[in-house]
């Protein structure tokens, strides 16, 4: 082959060029520490990279939830610590006053000291981390617990996120029959635990000629409720023409689903009690139903429910529970949150009852009165007797409900714990995955560039040298 | 009878031819470094014998340069064009799928990655705390970001789009530039080579364009050999898209006209048929531009970009109603979800910052019109982020439940065909990058052959110095040699004129 001069120039051009990428190549790999700038580089380091940061990134969220939830647990914990201590002190106090005969003085200062931990357990009840209130279920903005005194006769009530804790719970003797029936009325529809449906906020309207219909479903059953043509519904203060809509609503409701009778034995009235309870949730319409059941609503003509604030195809669960779930890890999850309940009790034997009953027996009563409810759904009034060795049993039985649950809060926290461990072993893993896929190994490039230069260096020489000499160099 | 003088004719002779040599190799070292120069060499002959009548033999006159003729392959030129085209297109491609790559950023700590673990961590936070307004404000910030992201990502990929488009009106102008110039040579060389000499040094330069001109697009040339009235005459054609860009003395222009997605297509101005490349650069231009990748079209422009608006779509059809890809509803979304405030049904993407009632005027059917451009939170989250629905019902302030469904849309392989939404995106920057590794392998592959190719060509038709100066030496010395030969013929006649018959005196 015939070699020109043009050829060689170019030809050396092209090879300093090749030698000069690939210096370039491992410069930039050691400037940027990274073994690709592009996904051409390799498509497939570049797509394991995504995946591994992502990875990286989840990890590192998770390590700070675990965080989060560590703290709510031991918040959760150290609360339930002091309720315990609550319990044992209210247990020799009984113990003390259970023991021999006690001088006025002395029993004056019990009780006093029961009523100031009664007060303590509210207290320890409402506590809250970082401004929300753990032990209220989702309702972490209102503190749950209060005590309601309104009615002295009936004794202290124990309110749990604006609702009777234990509506059937032990009630002062002497209180006369015909209250207490008031009090089981108004108790029913109001007591914690029973499924509800409160949506969206609520704004007057009018109705037109074509009917605006909507059914609900109660366990099965499916009615058509039909408002009024031409009527405006509105929320209380009415303005005139206007129409309450819980009223409205909540008579159309009782014709639909008729209300159940129940005989009150000990007064012989009959109490008609609604299986869905209407009322009002501030700017909201509330659907309630009793415990074990459920509801669904559906529209019938289009939009009737979200005029009333609801959503088609919404439904009430029957037993809820409000858990505060934290992701800490892929499919790994965990409840952080103790409900108020849980700790207090539910049903005819509460924490606070036992105190309530405390007062009592401290102040000299030797009997109280509990409602039940007989297998034929009629309601009776039932006199207990009341002796303070007794309720040693009582916060026994409360004491062994806390440990229950601290039990269960300690092995959350250990399982959070142990999840924190293994969150920092994964994310030394997938970091030092991540760094295999995309870093470069220093040393290697090192030498790589090394070589490179003194391949770029030699190609240099050798151009310079080919270069200069022609025949004219050498004639005289 | 050999006449007085013949001897120095003869030598006058060797001066003269020597002369041309050296102005031809002079002519050669001075374009040793002119692109697409042919060597030219002189054809030396010895000029006609005369007879010697006593039939002693015929009796050299000495030499002539008959004619000047280039060194050149032709076929390799043939066989250039018909690389160089291929070429064009794949660097073209090259370098804009380059491009593309640097608009994605992957892998980077800037990119998609970063958006979504941006949002997704405001998520975590706000499961934690859905009460907290200042997380919620986070989350709205974070959720611009991925939109955003979307939008940037759109509006650059358009970009290239447009570039590229002015890029084909630039190269159409080219072509028509070229195509000029090698008809204007065409006549030049036709009326220089009327008397049947070869003009070299046009037709050197006629090649060069040619070089050009395949480059951009894919052509055929040939040189025909007509017969014009009796006389043989060579017509040089340059046929592209099966009709002549040039024919002889004609040659025909390109233009650019906007189809009806203001796009430029490419047609004759004469004829107006429309004008369709196989390769060259201006196909690369086309095929980035155009390509969807689907019914064998290229993967340019376009199909990422559809991508982009399927991931946008699909995405915030799966946050906002929970519905995957495939249509199945698995979460109750965020317009299942309830706000702080008690609010419903709201999405939290929608396009132009359209508010959820705007949104769903039409239904489901209002996804179809989100695209990666347009894609926005909803103007409900941007005015109230106490709208974002962190709750179920009945919407506790501490009610995480829908969050932690929504947290679950980051991981669900069902989302998209592909898998999750990083799968989804893994796959786009894997396919990018494998489009444009092999753009730029074909690239250097096509540079190869070229690079060959115009290696033999050099080998065939460039300028050795070493030879021209061997040459230079060689020619001196004949020159030399027949400068000898005049002053030998000198003293000749020195002796016959002025020597002889000097004895009578």
């Amino acid at each position: 082959m015939r070699i020109t001069n043009a050829m060689l120039m170019r030809n050396m051009m092209q090879n300093i060029n090749t030698n000069l990428g690939r210096l370039e190549k491992l410069q930039r790999q050691m400037a940027t520490g990274k073994k690709i700038q592009v996904p051409s580089d390799d498509p497939i380091i570049a797509a394991r990279a995504l995946k591994l940061r992502t990875d990286v990134s989840e990890i590192e969220q998770f390590k700070r939830n675990v965080d989060d939830a560590l703290s709510w647990l031991e918040t959760t914990e150290t609360a339930i610590a002091n309720l315990g201590d609550i319990i044992q002190r209210a247990r020799e106090l009984t113990v003390q006053a259970s023991n021999g005969t006690l001088s006025e003085e002395e029993r004056l200062s019990i009780k006093a000291e029961i009523s100031q931990l009664k007060n303590s357990l509210i207290e320890i009840g409402n506590t809250a981390y970082a401004g929300r209130y753990i032990f209220a279920g989702f309702s972490t903005d209102k503190p749950p617990f209060e005590v309601d005194s309104s009615n002295p006769a009936l004794g202290d009530k124990l309110i749990y996120n604006g609702k009777l804790l234990n509506p059937n719970g032990p009630i002062l003797a002497d209180v006369d029959d015909a209250v207490i029936q008031a009090y089981y009325e108004s108790a029913v529809g109001n007591t914690a635990g029973q499924p509800e449906l409160c949506m969206a906020n609520f704004n007057k309207f009018t109705t037109g000629a074509t009917p605006m219909e909507f059914s609900i479903t109660l366990d099965g059953i499916t009615q058509t409720i039909s408002l009024d043509p031409f009527t405006t519904y509105s929320f209380e203060p009415l303005a005139a023409g206007e129409t309450d809509i819980i009223s409205a609503l909540q008579s159309k409701i009782d014709a639909a689903f008729p209300p159940v009778t129940k005989t009150f034995s000990s007064t012989g009235d009959v109490i008609m009690v609604s299986p869905i309870k209407v009322s009002r949730d501030g700017n909201r319409i509330k659907f309630t139903v009793q415990e074990g059941n459920s509801i669904r609503l559906n529209d019938v003509t289009d939009g009737t429910l979200q005029t009333l604030g609801f959503a088609d195809g919404a439904e009430s669960s029957t037993n809820r529970k409000q858990e505060i779930i934290y992701q800490i890890g892929v499919g790994n999850n965990i409840k952080i949150n103790v409900e108020g309940y849980e700790i207090f009790g539910k049903g005819l034997q509460g924490l606070f009852d036992t105190f309530n009953k405390l007062e009592w027996a401290l102040d000299g009563k030797t009997e109280y009165k509990t409602i039940s409810v007989d297998a034929s759904g009629n309601i009776e009034v039932i006199t207990n007797s009341l002796d303070i060795s007794a309720l040693i049993g009582d916060l026994d039985a409360d004491f062994e409900r806390l440990l229950k649950v601290r039990a269960d809060v300690g092995a959350r926290t250990n399982f959070v714990e142990m999840t924190a461990n293994r969150l920092v072993d994964s994310l030394v893993n997938f970091t030092e995955l991540m760094s295999k896929n995309e870093d470069v190994d220093m040393a290697e490039v090192i030498m790589k560039l090394t070589t490179e230069e003194n391949v770029y260096r030699a190609s240099l020489a050798a151009g310079a040298r080919l270069i200069q000499p022609t025949l004219l160099d050498f004639l005289s | 009878m050999k006449t007085s003088f013949f001897g120095l004719e003869v030598a006058v002779r060797g001066l003269y031819t020597s002369r041309r040599q050296l102005d031809i190799t002079g002519h050669n070292i001075t374009n040793v470094n002119t692109p697409g120069y042919s060597r030219q060499v002189g054809i030396q002959q010895a000029s006609t014998p005369l007879s010697i009548p006593t039939g002693a033999g015929m009796l050299g006159t000495g030499s002539d340069v008959i004619g000047i003729s280039r060194i050149r392959d032709e076929f390799l030129d043939f066989k250039f064009w018909s690389e160089n085209d291929d070429y064009g297109e794949w660097e073209t491609k090259a370098t804009l799928m380059a491009e593309l790559e640097a608009i994605f950023d992957e892998p980077s700590d800037s990119g998609m990655n970063k958006v979504f673990d941006d949002f997704y961590s405001a998520l975590q936070e706000l499961s934690k705390d859905p009460s907290n307004e200042s997380i919620r404000a986070l989350v709205k910030q974070t959720g611009i970001a991925v939109a955003r992201y979307f939008n940037s990502i759109a509006n650059n990929l358009n970009k290239v789009r447009s570039d590229c488009n002015n890029a084909i009106k630039i190269k159409v102008e080219e072509v028509n530039s070229y195509a000029r110039q090698i008809r204007d040579l065409n006549e030049q060389i036709y009326k220089a080579e009327l008397n049947g000499n070869v003009a070299n040094d046009l037709r050197d330069e006629r090649t060069e364009l040619v070089n050009k001109l395949s480059k951009i697009i894919d052509i055929e040339v040939t040189e025909v050999i007509v017969n014009n009235q009796g006389k043989e005459e060579k017509r040089f054609q340059v046929v592209a898209g099966g009709s002549f860009l040039v024919n002889h003395f004609d040659s025909y222009e390109l233009e650019v006209y906007q189809n009806e997605e203001g796009m430029y297509d490419i047609r004759w101005t004469s004829s107006k048929n429309q004008f369709i490349p196989k390769s060259g650069e201006i196909k690369g231009y086309l095929d980035v531009r155009d390509g969807t990748g689907s019914k064998g079209e290229y993967t340019g422009v376009p199909y990422y970009i559809n991508k982009m608006n399927e991931f946008a779509r699909t995405f915030a059809k799966a946050f906002n109603e929970g519905i995957m890809k495939d249509g199945t509803k698995l979460y109750t979304g965020h317009a299942g979800g309830v706000g702080l405030d008690g609010t419903e049904g709201i999405r939290f993407f929608t396009y132009d910052g359209k508010s959820s009632e705007e949104f769903m005027a039409d239904g489901y059917d209002a996804y179809d019109k989100i695209t990666a451009f347009n894609i926005s939170i909803s103007a409900d989250i941007n005015d109230d982020p106490r709208k974002i629905a962190a709750a179920l019902p009945n919407g506790e302030a501490g009610n995480n439940e829908n969050i932690r469904e929504l947290l679950n849309t980051r991981r669900d392989n069902r989302m998209f065909a592909e898998g999750a939404p990083e799968d989804f995106m893994k796959a786009l920057v894997a396919a990018l990058g494998i489009d444009s590794q092999y753009a730029k392998k074909l690239s250097s592959n096509q540079n190869t052959i070229i690079n060959q190719i115009e290696n033999r060509r050099l080998s065939v038709s460039g300028v050795s110095i070493d030879e021209e100066v061997a040459n230079l030496v060689k020619f001196q010395h004949s020159y030399n040699a027949a400068a000898k030969m005049v002053s030998v013929m000198d003293e000749i006649y020195e002796i016959t004129i002025h020597r002889l018959g000097v004895g009578g005196r």
